[in-house]
């Protein structure tokens, strides 16, 4: 999932500061589960901003609303009455999902209420760590399933950097060393020549922002005529 | 064509060989580092010029490295992949070559929180075995892509760093054999404090016939008083050795740690696995006479 973290509370009013009428909405997806943006955290930050208005005697009106996903325009459709009735939108959806809100209501001004940081897994409760860094050619087949431009710092294709200190990171010694890590888990596999193999450098023409993926079956639809 | 680098002589010699890293200085002046620039002439083969050390901005060792070919010094430009993607790194190395710089250590960069710019963005488009093919292929006369290069093609010494002491080694040597596979002509170990740190690497690797320099490094005071593990990167002290070191007084510590890292030089003279010396003198390069 995408996991993003709520901006402090000062910047998101800041933003907000020359508004009066201001809808604060969330997804109800990754962010929701990541506890950034879901229906729990739009009426946390909605209560405080509401509070905090308050306390500066200013009247603003705060509403809220929570769509399945902000990332689908089926979804942004169902809550074009809540957006045009405010001045400006809160989102607390990912940065994609913020910015197809904003796309699709273009008289409205959007803020995010979000960073959005990385893909990553819920590893326990509260705590949420990278796995992905969406490079395009996954390696996971050959690294064990423990990917190295994800987990090393650096990135590294070919094995641990020198920095390695009795088998954690040089940037961060709480965490294991992603080349130690995959070295333990082919050895496990008991397929350590895997290692030996002297791996290309990541190709970023896959990296090539903004990315564009046509499913096979939609390619005469949205490519008609196009070479 | 121009005659094989003095490096590159010595290492096809028998002789032990010295080299020295040079850190460049932080700023546009050379004469700030003149002092040690001359203490450094006639003492050591080769001089190992530091790329942006410890991610802290400096020169780039391109400009010191032709001031020290200037001076009749013999320059080993470290190239770290921290800094550049592939086409700066094959273009930087181009540069070099014409400018007479001869000798490359290829590595990967102390990463950027340990320097002055943490905030800026760590490259890494190549690893340290991938600029080591990329400088194979120059020396064949082509580039990463596999153009070819106009003109005479380069014919560059390729050096590259091993963490002889990392702990565990076996992820270590199998870096190592990659490296090694790339054509590599020596090898320059990380930091030893003492040699049978060392044993588990030579343990699984006794067949290497790559020159290898064993690094000595003068570590100061502050860095002894404050020293756990890792927070120096590519710094690893075995126990016996910092307690040893803490021992001293702070007033005696000087003189005792240049005694302990002339006795180290004799030690890796005498060891017979390695065909030379790298001298860290940490910006006290000055006093190198008192060693060599």
């Amino acid at each position: 999932m995408i996991v993003a973290q709520r901006k402090p509370f000062a910047e998101i009013k800041k933003a907000l500061a020359p508004y009066k009428n201001i809808l604060v909405a969330g997804c109800g997806t990754c962010v929701a589960v990541c506890l950034a943006g879901g229906k729990k955290e739009v009426g946390l930050l909605a209560s405080q901003l509401r509070m905090s208005f308050g306390l500066d005697k200013k009247e603003v009106k705060i509403s809220e609303v929570t769509l399945e996903r902000q990332c689908d325009r089926e979804f942004l459709e169902t809550v074009k009455n809540e957006v045009e009735q405010a001045e400006a939108v809160l989102s607390l959806a990912c940065g994609a999902g913020i910015q197809f809100l904003a796309e699709a209501y273009p008289l409205r001004p959007v803020y995010p209420g979000v960073n959005t940081t990385f893909i990553g897994v819920a590893e326990a409760a509260g705590l949420w760590t990278e796995r992905c860094r969406a490079c395009g050619e996954c390696l996971l087949a050959e690294t064990g399933g423990i990917c190295p431009r994800t987990i090393c710092t650096k990135g590294l294709n070919n094995g641990p950097c020198g920095g390695m200190v009795e088998g954690k990171c040089e940037v961060d010694p709480e965490r294991s060393c992603a080349w130690v890590l995959i070295h333990d888990r082919l050895s496990q596999e008991g397929r350590l020549a895997a290692m030996e193999t002297v791996r290309p450098p990541t190709d970023f023409t896959r990296q090539t922002r903004p990315g564009k993926i046509t499913h096979a079956a939609y390619l005469r639809r949205y490519h008609a005529g196009s070479k | 064509m121009p005659a094989p680098s003095k490096f590159t002589q010595a290492l096809a010699s028998e002789a032990f060989i010295v080299t020295c890293e040079l850190n460049p200085p932080k700023g546009a002046d050379p004469k700030v580092v003149q002092d040690r620039i001359s203490a450094l002439r006639d003492k050591v083969q080769a001089v190992v010029v530091s790329d942006n050390h410890s991610a802290r901005m400096r020169m780039a060792p391109l400009g010191l490295c032709r001031h020290l070919l200037d001076q009749g010094l013999e320059p080993i430009l470290t190239l770290t992949c921290r800094d550049r993607n592939r086409l700066a790194l094959q273009s930087d190395l181009l540069a070099a070559f014409s400018l007479g710089i001869q000798n490359v250590l290829a590595v990967t960069g102390d990463y950027l929180s340990w320097g002055d710019h943490p905030q800026a963005k760590p490259v890494y488009d190549l690893d340290s075995v991938q600029l080591l093919k990329t400088l194979s292929g120059l020396n064949q006369g082509q580039d990463f892509s596999g153009n070819p290069l106009d003109g005479a093609p380069p014919f560059f010494t390729v050096g590259a760093v091993v963490p002889l002491t990392a702990h565990p080694i076996e992820p270590v040597v199998m870096k190592f054999r990659k490296k090694e596979a790339q054509g590599v002509d020596f090898f320059i170990s990380h930091p030893l404090f003492d040699l049978k740190s060392a044993g588990d690497f030579f343990q699984q690797t006794p067949e290497v016939k790559t020159p290898l320099l064993a690094t000595v490094c003068l570590l100061k005071w502050e860095q002894v008083a404050g020293y756990s593990p890792g927070n120096i990167p590519g710094l690893l002290l075995p126990e016996q050795a910092l307690k040893q070191f803490q021992s001293w007084k702070e007033e005696t510590y000087e003189s005792r740690a240049w005694e302990f890292v002339a006795k180290l030089i004799e030690a890796v003279k005498n060891d017979g696995r390695f065909r030379g010396v790298h001298l860290m003198l940490q910006d006290r390069e000055d006093k190198i006479g008192e060693l060599i």
